[in-house]
């Protein structure tokens, strides 16, 4: 199953959504949930929020003086949350 | 739906994870019950496991405990005979034993009485995400974004403008006479540089006030996370990087946090690429520009205008980035990720306010530093005479330092339709921020509309009255707007309202410098506000980002991209008019 998630995002080739992946495999969202951060625990997902939270809260020349707090620039769109496959060598 | 099956789930179970790691585990097991302390401390079966899956806070335990470190031994050799297989991860290969059991558990304890489970929201996604429907969807909701921000807000214009040039303007005249400073340099830096310069700017916060409001809707609905979806989907299709247009839709709002953006691209070449297509994305800086070309040339069709404008950003952005991907940055790999859309939920107020107006606040905030500063030099510089007769804030403006150099720029431009000092003094200091275009544009035609000597004169308390009524009759007006949308128009029997001073002067300023042709001037001096570099900060971010060579790759080239789409829409548009 977690092999399954990791194999169906690859073979996407774009975005694939979470809700579309749960139903193509049959797995409630709340375990594919779960699968998901287990990736990226493991380096095989990575979480682009948390690269984006240093880079847009306050960036070192930031749209303006005005910093809106841990959001980060006032003009920033809210986006939706995206795991990308992280390109791994395999000695 | 689902219920429960009855006497179907097996009291005692053990997970199989295949012979391989079974064995491996039976012989870890052995060498655990080998040493008291440790098979006294942990269930055998269930420790060997944690030892194959690494579990780091066993490992540490296992080391105080006698027999442990021996035990620990063990387990690393257990872990060498099967590094090999499983795509060297055994505790993932664990984990994914223990899916597949829970799941095969579910499938035999549960019976689906519905066969379709889908929710409201996902039903509603299988439209708006379709394949073929969801880009005309997001066409035409950013087509209802512009119509309102262009059309629905011009009252409140309106009433900026009124408030600005008469009773502020006023009110400045009549204090500096009090004082004793009326006439002198100070009444035409504050007339002529703050006034016209930050006021002309100030003018447009309506505008801007309206597409935050409408992005945070859209925002705040859950939508802005489905167009963000289809337009990924559609630049995988045609080859470009699938998480590309979230930092560009980040663009839409400013240029510098979209650059930031890009950080989410691990590969560098899809990186550098959407970085440099970011600034072609058309920021909300553009749009006073962009509202202020369309009411004086394009007045029946403001809407159509800006949100063609926002659309040729897009496809310029995609085009590009097709021809840049299939030249300088050709790369086989293919975007893999993985997008959780948040579920559809009714904007809320508080929030929507907050998000439109933190960055109406962040607008003002630069009016008040970036643009009152260039307004100001800009003042300096048209004070200053070069040649001619005048002396300092007391010389024709086509005879001051800023037309001077603006001028040596001017004939670049002739081929565009716009080749004179005010055009090009107003696209250079459009380097420093988009915002100054038009503060500019509002100083260098040099409109000093509070000198209507047709307007009687009023007191305070009149001006206050009039601030105030006419603000009523702005929100009335607004209102009357909203069919606008749909087509309806209740200021049918109306008369339009009369140009402004400032509008007639840069109407009269492209038609003579164009030949007779202002409205493709105006569209070719669009153009090219949307596709030169957004400002000075952002070139500043794509240096952090990329680097200095690639940000004067980025600056270069928007420029040629600029001159050359700007020539193709005006000698064209020549050709084509005849």
């Amino acid at each position: 199953m977690l092999y399954r998630v990791l194999d169906e995002i690859e073979k996407a080739h774009g975005p694939i959504l979470v809700g579309d992946l749960g139903r193509k495999l049959d797995i409630d969202p709340g375990v594919l949930e779960g699968m998901i951060e287990f990736w990226i625990r493991k380096g095989r997902l990575c979480d682009d929020d948390a690269i984006l939270e240093n880079g847009l809260a306050c960036a070192p020349n930031g749209c303006s003086d005005h910093c809106a707090g841990s959001g980060g620039c006032a003009f920033t769109v809210k986006l939706p949350k995206t795991y990308s496959i992280k390109k791994i060598e395999m000695n | 739906m689902m219920n429960l099956r009855e006497n179907t789930i097996p009291v005692h179970f053990a997970i199989h994870y295949g012979a391989d790691v079974e064995e491996e585990i039976a012989r870890l097991s052995l060498e655990i019950e080998r040493h008291a302390a440790v098979s006294a401390s942990f269930p055998t079966r269930w420790l060997a496991i944690k030892l194959m899956e690494e579990d780091q806070e066993i490992q540490h335990s296992l080391l105080s405990i006698p027999g442990g470190p021996a035990v620990l031994t063990h387990a690393q050799i257990a872990l060498s005979n099967l590094k090999g297989f499983y795509r060297g991860d055994v505790d993932a290969f664990i984990a994914d034993r223990r899916y597949s059991w829970i799941h095969s558990l579910i499938e035999q304890a549960l019976i689906k009485t519905q066969s379709d489970p889908l929710t409201t929201s996902d039903k509603i996604d299988r439209i708006v995400t379709h394949r073929y429907l969801g880009l005309p969807i997001f066409l035409i909701a950013m087509w209802i974004v512009f119509k309102l921000t262009a059309e629905v807000s011009a009252p409140y214009l309106d009433w900026i403008d009124y408030v600005l040039s008469g009773p502020v303007s006023n009110w400045i005249t009549g204090l500096l006479s009090l004082v004793g400073l009326a006439g002198t340099w100070l009444e035409s830096l504050l007339l002529g540089g703050v006034v016209a310069g930050v006021g002309g700017v100030l003018v447009f916060v309506p505008v801007l006030m309206m597409l935050y409001l409408a992005l945070a809707v859209l925002e705040d609905s859950g939508y802005m996370a489905r167009a963000a979806f289809v337009m990924d989907t559609l630049m995988s299709r045609i080859g470009l990087h699938g998480k590309s247009f979230l930092p560009l839709m980040v663009g839409f709002g400013c240029s510098v946090p979209a650059i930031y953006a890009t950080r989410t691209l691990e590969n560098e070449k899809d990186r550098i690429l959407t970085a440099l297509l970011v600034p072609f994305m058309s920021c909300g800086a553009r749009l006073p520009v962009y509202v202020l070309f369309a009411a004086i040339f394009f007045p029946r069709y403001g809407g159509l205008v800006v949100f063609s404008l926002y659309l040729l950003g897009i496809v310029t952005a995609i085009l590009i980035g097709i021809i840049l991907k299939r030249t300088l940055f050709q790369d086989e790999e293919q975007s893999a990720f993985i997008m959780e859309l948040p579920p559809y939920r009714l904007p809320a107020v508080k929030s929507v306010w907050l998000h439109m107006w933190q960055r109406t606040r962040a607008f003002l905030q630069s009016a008040w530093t970036v643009i009152l500063a260039v307004s100001v030099g800009i003042w300096l510089l048209m004070a200053i005479p070069v040649g001619g007769g005048g002396s300092f804030a007391d010389t024709e403006l086509d005879e001051s330092l800023f037309a001077t150099v603006s001028g040596v720029i001017a004939p670049v431009l002739e081929p565009l339709g716009f080749g004179n000092w005010q055009s090009s003094g107003a696209l250079l200091s459009g380097f420093v921020a988009k915002e100054v275009v038009v503060s500019t544009l509002a100083q260098v035609y040099g409109v000093d509309e509070s000198a209507n000597e047709t307007d009687p004169a009023t007191t305070i308390l009149e001006d206050v009255v009039n601030i105030v009524t006419s603000f009523v009759q702005a929100t009335v007006d607004t209102i009357k707007s909203l069919p606008l949308i749909v087509g309806i128009n209740l200021f049918a029997e109306e008369e339009d309202a009369p140009p402004s001073s400032l509008m007639l002067a840069i109407e009269d300023g492209f038609e003579e410098a164009s030949g007779g042709y202002g409205a493709l001037a105006a569209l070719s001096f669009m153009v090219f506000v949307l596709i030169y570099t957004p400002c000075m900060v952002a070139a500043s971010a794509e240096k952090h980002e990329l680097g200095a060579r690639w940000m004067w790759v980025s600056i270069i080239g928007q420029l040629l991209l600029a001159w050359g789409m700007a020539f193709l829409i005006f000698q064209g548009g020549k050709i084509v008019l005849g």
